[in-house]
């Protein structure tokens, strides 16, 4: 049997990419990621009980919107706009954020 | 700012609106105990992490690799105070309503939050965590043994 990769199509995900378009309408003008990582923590403790198999993401995003943001501030902001997702006791567990401006992806990649 | 001050979906789902005033009441639910509890917690050392387990055995990857940055840039452990939220359900939901971040870990040093496990990385990587941990005079004295000239 092939193991399937975790998709990033369920319905969280779905959620996360209509949030994010909403709250930064540039991103998709710079290099993004969303990574499904939730089969790494299945049934651990913080899981257990927790069927789903959205619970671990992971954002990598470029946006205008973080310039002169100190990077606590940045996560926030993406909080923020999944707070709802985050609080459900079935919601996203965890979420591991790398967000950048800009002139910080061009000056990282050359 | 960047969102909306009143989303329409949310207003016409009466489940969501459920669990919007859900959430409202947890955000009530900080007592003053409580948030002075977090306060001295805080304060107990110059640098604070909320984690999940304890350093030496964390229960979770995240908490895990916030503690592996902090020893690699050589905390005193004199200078450093662990708490551990699962063995408390009051710390564990009170620390991201006083904290406004929803997830665990979280460093504060000098009583300042400074983020998570992502933003720890991030400023290790940078050194910007090296300077923080050095002003607040919070690692491993360099050895001084040699120098006793005072």
């Amino acid at each position: 049997m092939f193991k399937r990769a975790m998709s990033t199509d369920g319905p969280v995900a779905r959620t996360i990419l209509k949030r994010l378009e909403c709250g930064f309408p540039d991103y998709k003008n710079f290099a993004f990621g969303l990574y499904n990582d939730s089969h790494k923590h299945k049934g651990h403790a913080g899981v257990q009980g927790n069927a789903s198999a959205e619970t671990h993401f992971r954002i990598e995003m470029v946006s205008k919107k973080f310039e002169g943001l100190k990077l606590p501030q940045r996560h926030r902001m993406v909080y923020s706009l999944l707070q709802d997702e985050m609080a459900q006791a079935n919601g996203i567990h965890a979420l591991q954020l790398s967000l950048k401006t800009p002139q910080e992806y061009e000056s990282k990649a050359k | 700012m960047f969102l909306p001050k009143f989303n329409p979906i949310r207003s016409f789902s009466p489940i969501l609106r459920a669990k919007t005033l859900l959430r409202y009441q947890n955000r009530m639910y900080l007592s003053t105990e409580i948030r002075r509890a977090i306060e001295d917690a805080i304060e107990s050392a110059p640098v604070v992490l909320f984690m999940k387990g304890t350093p030496e055995f964390p229960k979770c990857g995240f908490s895990r690799a916030t503690i592996g940055l902090l020893g690699n840039q050589g905390v005193d452990p004199a200078k450093f105070a662990a708490y551990n939220v699962l063995e408390d359900p009051e710390l564990r939901e009170g620390i991201k309503e006083f904290s406004e971040w929803p997830t665990i870990p979280q460093l504060y040093v000098n009583k300042e939050f400074i983020g998570g496990c992502d933003v720890i990385t991030s400023m290790a990587r940078s050194g910007e965590l090296a300077d923080l941990l050095e002003e607040a005079q919070a690692l491993v004295p360099e050895e001084e043994e040699e120098t006793k000239d005072r």
